[in-house]
């Protein structure tokens, strides 16, 4: 290890982040990019193939909450940024970042941290499934949909050149898609919360 | 594919101590404006490049598990025992690490 002394600066305001914390960022980060290995599954009734690293957003977010969800993605960026071919497809690299889904990649972070926001104030142990369901949804579709194409969207347009309008009706195509992936992930985080909670505690 | 050869290769032939005092380096100027514990990245990066092949490794057992009881591939079966399988290791490192004295508190 390096020989300067370390400080002890709280990695963000509150808390100092304990080393349980440090993991599970590196773990979910590790999970999101093994995400991204895993071979699409189409389902007939959409034509855009569920990808399970872009659920990563949602999922993140709804499991291991705002803080730390949002650390593991900004995690995956810099893992993208060293050149690491961490995105579905083997993609990574500076190039990909000032790209045209530059935006969505710099948008996960923001994603996460809105959706684990959302998720950290709407879940409560012993509510009913069905609001816990109803939390996921929400925060996942606030979070993980609307926040994300907000910052991917313009982006794009600027990139490219395309007029914005043309960039957000192109869009519309993937929403299908994405709500169908909220579902998934609100299913999966509620699995996660009673078979494992992590939530509650938050960084 | 490539990625996980590419974990498995650069596991293989770099220490992580190694990679980890690069990135602890590199990060030093943002340490020192009080941004981030550049240690504490690095040790992050490391630990995201060894669990890597091991989370790639136990989706393949889910995945064969789903095979050996006839059940179709679904994400959602699929996410689920992934995600708390490999979460459940993260009080057990946790402990290794601070038994290691790595982060010096």
């Amino acid at each position: 290890m390096n020989a300067c002394i370390l400080i002890n600066v709280p990695i963000h305001m509150g808390r100092h982040m304990t080393t349980r914390d440090l993991v599970l960022i590196a773990l979910f980060a590790a999970i999101i990019v093994v995400l991204g290995i895993i071979p699409p599954v189409t389902l007939g009734f959409i034509p855009v193939p569920i990808t399970a690293q872009s659920m990563g957003v949602m999922l993140a977010g709804c499991i291991i909450g705002a803080k730390r969800g949002a650390l593991a993605y900004v995690l995956v960026i810099l893992m993208v940024a060293i050149g690491l071919p961490v995105l579905a497809g083997g993609n990574g690299g500076l190039a990909v970042l000032v790209g045209p889904t530059g935006g969505f990649i710099f948008g996960w972070a923001i994603a996460t941290y809105v959706t684990g926001l959302i998720a950290e104030r709407t879940i409560r142990d012993g509510q009913s499934e069905a609001r816990q369901f109803a939390g996921f949804f929400i925060a996942s579709v606030v979070g993980g949909i609307v926040v994300l194409y907000a910052i991917g969207m313009p982006w794009v347009s600027v990139v490219t050149g395309t007029p914005l309008m043309a960039v957000i009706t192109g869009s519309m195509a993937f929403i299908p898609g994405d709500l169908l992936k909220a579902v998934i992930a609100t299913l999966a985080a509620r699995a996660v919360l009673s078979g494992y909670p992590l939530l509650p505690q938050r960084a | 594919m490539t990625l996980v050869l590419f974990a498995a290769t650069v596991t293989a032939t770099t220490t992580i101590d190694a990679f980890m005092d690069e990135i602890t380096i590199l990060l030093g100027p943002l340490e020192r404006i009080g941004l981030l514990r550049a240690a504490d990245v690095s040790l992050a990066l490391g630990l995201v490049l060894r669990f890597v092949p091991e989370i790639f490794a136990r989706y393949q057992a889910i995945r064969e598990g789903h095979r050996a009881r006839g059940l179709p591939l679904r994400p959602l079966t699929i996410i689920g025992p992934l995600i708390i399988l490999t979460l459940k290791d993260a009080d057990m490192i946790a402990l290794a690490i601070d038994a290691r004295g790595f982060r010096r508190q």
